[in-house]
This record gives C-alpha cells, structure tokens and sequence, in this order.
C-alpha cells in the first residue's frame, strides 16, 4: 500500500527544485540591474546564464551610456548638415524615441542632456535652480523652448536610409536615458528566452519586464509610493507577460521654498513638471513603456491620454492636490490596479 | 499487527525526509533578509527580523552607513552628493531596492515576510 505515494518523493524533489527563484543584481550604465530566474533551470547552469547577461549587458552599456566619451552614443553628434552612419541598434532605438518626441509634441525629447547638469540633478552634483540666463541660453536651441503645446517642435536630427542621420542641430548631446534602459531591459528579455528560461523578471532602475509565468499564480508588481517609500501606492496583477515602467519625481530632486525641483523636465519650459508625482506604465515592451511613462509625465493625464490610446498602453498618474495624492487611471489599468491608501481623483 | 514492513518503514522515512527538505525550501521564501551589493560584489546578508543594527560598507567614495532590521533596511549616510539614497527612506518589500549610484551600493530585498499580508507578497516593486 505504501508503495503508492512513492510518486511523491521525486515530485516533491521536483517542486522544491523548479519553484525557487533565483536573482542576480549589478550595476551597469548607472543604474541597478536585476534578473530573477522561475522555474526549471534551461540547458546552461544559473551562474553560465547570469554570466551572459552580465556580457550582454556590458556590450549595450558601451553602445548607449551617455556617460562616457567612448560610447557608441557618443559618437552620435556633429554640427549641422553633418551626414553619419550610425550603429544599428542605436539607429533603431533612435527612430523609436524620435516618434514619441513627435507623437507625444515634443514632451519626449532627448536633447535634455545639459540640462539636467544644469539643474544639478545629474546625480553627481547638489540640486540648485539655475540662473534664468544660464537656462534661456542652453535651452535657446531646442525648438521645443517657448512653443506652444499644440505644436510638434522640430527634430535633432533626420533619418536617411542605410542607418544613416542628418544632424540638424548641432552639438547636441544625446541623452537616450529615457529609452534605452528599457531597450536593454527588452535585450536580456530575448537572450533569456533563447537561453531556455523564459520565465523570468528583467528589472533595470524603474523598468520591469515579466517573461513568461512564474507557476505559481499571477503576477504581482507593486508600485512604489511616491512620498512614503516604504510603502506601496498600489499593486498590479496579471497572469500574462507584461512590462512596466515607473517615472516618479522622488528619484533625483532638491526642495527649495517648499518647491520639489526633479529631474523630469517639461521641455517647454526648461522647469521641472509640476502637480504629477509619478506615472506608472502598462505596455507589452520595455522600451515602449520607458519612453511613453516621461512623455505621459510631462503631459499629465488631460493632455496624455490620447498618447496613451494611440501607444494601446495602460497608465496610473499618480498627482499631488491640495488634498494629497490621487490618482487617475485608464480603463484597462483599473481592472488590474488595486491601490492601497491612494483614492481615486475626482472626475474632472 | 505491523503497520509498516522494513522497506516501507525506509520509503516512509525518505518521502518524510523529502518533504521535511520542501517545507525547508518554502521556508527561506518566508523571512525578507537584505543583500548588500559593493561594486557589484554581494558583501553582506542581513535578516530583516532581527532587531535594528547598524553597520557599515567602505565604498569607492567613503564610507556608507545603513541599518537593517525591525522588517526594514535603510540608508542613514552616505558621502554621495545629493544623499537621495538616504532620502529615499526604508524599503520592506521584497525584490524592492536602495540605491547609491555613486558609491556602487545596491541594497536588495529578498524573500517576503507573510505578516506583511498580501502587499508584501509582490514579485517586483516599480520605482
């Protein structure tokens, strides 16, 4: 008789095998990164698997960091007129930020660079608000500066064939922060998959792609308070892959005269967006939620949500009233957000 | 009468061991501990439901100083300019993170405490 539960002792062998999670955290490009492996293990050991990563990682880092004189990226800049042939992947990746700096009226723009050093809020430097003629003067050139917000400011640069551009406008450090960590995130999504892991979480700073399931139940993402950091404003649940993305104003900021100063910017104005806490994005890559959650930011959820039906992406904007935090959500989002101390904002 | 022959007083024991090594493994899932990351090296472990304590990590720009315990990790200095790894406050949920850019610190959640309820059973947190 007891020879019939001698199925357990290697299912209960398998389940203790295939459900612990395995993570692997580092930095690269300036930001934290992390995987987490589900499930049975692929045809390579974990370490092989997170040792390619880390290799792959690397060689997006020296393609897209802003950060170094020697990266790929970097290479991306000339005076006006100037005809270059650009890498592959950053040619892709630019048209797709370019698109939503159009689509969304120039509040996704990459030409911000400078302009988060002047503010201070680069990370290596201390918060101050910066002289108005030190602003006027960088932001002189951007075509968006002093446009009204029905308007598409003219692009940077133009595409030819070829993975060929124009410069059309001249040494312009290109900041591509706002897209490539979720690029990145998209890239290790793919080797893992090809690895033989596919479920899996893939996080870089705020930008989180969910592959596959984990077995044991949806999905869950919490999304970080914006002024309680121990706490969470809400949670998101799903039992399919999705990806999701974070833009707060808590990551990089100074307080002056009671004022927060952070580091998104409306381009319009050279000023840090006021009245928007965070935004919180549901798309079906990386890169889409990264570039759309700061465009979405800028604009707030009256000016957003056309961009929002057009990308069919799913958004909570978190907003600071006079009466505290609330929040506004599309359709699709309120089916898989629950919020935790946070009411809805009154309809408009 | 036996209740059990030899072997099956063996195969009773192994499935008991084998399941005794699954609650085990359900278990390291259940108490939140913190991982402490320097310059992408894993240096340190500390369990989040011990009382709170203070330690100390030599970094590649000074010396960072953070607390852990009573179910929370957090910064308490840092020689990075802007001091928003301190400013960012605790974290208690599991997979969420403390961050010094400068520094090269990385301080993750693992596990999850079920006292937390529901909330603190995320798989991920967005920030």
């Amino acid at each position: 008789m007891i020879l019939r539960f001698l199925w357990l002792l290697p299912a209960l062998m398998v389940i203790q095998c295939t459900d612990a999670p395995r993570s692997h955290n580092w930095f690269a490009m300036d930001t934290n990164m992390s995987i987490t492996l589900y499930g049975a293990k692929g045809h390579l050991s974990d370490d092989a698997v997170f040792a390619k990563v880390d290799a792959e990682t690397a060689r997006l880092g020296a393609l897209f960091t802003d950060y170094s004189t020697q990266s790929g990226l970097a290479h991306v800049r000339g005076t006006m007129g100037d005809t270059l042939s650009v890498d592959p992947e950053i040619y892709g990746v630019l048209r797709t930020a370019l698109e939503m700096g159009r689509e969304s009226r120039g509040a996704f723009d990459i030409t911000l660079h400078d302009l988060k050093t002047l503010w201070g809020l680069d990370g290596n430097h201390q918060g101050h608000i910066p002289r108005r003629a030190d602003l006027d003067s960088l932001m002189h050139d951007n075509t968006a500066y002093g446009l009204p917000s029905d308007s598409v400011p003219r692009p940077p640069l133009d595409f030819l064939s070829d993975r060929r551009i124009v410069i059309r406008r001249g040494d312009v450090t290109l900041d591509l922060g706002g897209i490539a960590k979720g690029y990145i995130v998209d890239r290790i999504h793919v080797l893992l998959d090809s690895l033989g892991v596919p479920n899996h979480i893939v996080q870089a700073g705020g930008d989180i792609r969910l592959g596959g399931n984990k077995k044991s139940g949806a999905w869950s993402v919490g999304i970080r308070h914006p002024r309680y950091s121990d706490s969470l404003a809400g949670t998101i649940t799903a039992d399919h892959a999705f990806s999701v993305s974070t833009a707060g104003d808590y990551e990089r900021f100074f307080f002056q005269d009671g004022v927060r100063y952070h580091h998104i910017f409306n381009p319009r104005t050279g000023y840090p967006v006021q009245g928007v806490s965070s935004v919180t994005v549901i798309a079906k890559t990386s890169e889409a939620a990264d570039a759309i959650d700061d465009a979405l930011f800028v604009l707030g959820p009256k000016n957003g949500l056309y961009l929002a039906k057009k990308y069919g992406v799913e958004v909570v904007w978190f907003l600071e009233t006079s009466a505290g935090l609330c929040a506004v959500t599309t359709p699709g989002m309120s089916r898989q957000l629950t919020l935790s101390g946070v009411r809805n904002c009154p309809p408009e | 009468m036996k209740l059990f022959r030899g072997p099956d007083l063996l195969l009773v024991l192994a499935v008991a061991a084998a399941a005794v090594w699954f609650i085990r493994g359900i278990g390291t899932d259940a108490g939140a501990r913190a991982v402490v990351y320097v310059s992408n090296k894993k240096v340190a472990w500390y369990d989040l439901g011990s009382p709170p304590r203070t330690v100390e990590f030599p970094t590649r720009i000074g010396t960072v100083r953070a607390e852990f315990g009573g179910g929370v990790a957090r910064i308490l200095n840092s020689p990075c300019p802007n001091k928003l790894c301190v400013r960012h406050g605790a974290i208690r949920y599991r997979q969420e993170q403390l961050v010094c850019l400068p520094a090269h610190v990385l301080i993750v959640l693992e596990g999850g405490d079920e006292q937390q309820g529901s909330r603190g059973r995320v798989d991920a947190v967005t920030q």
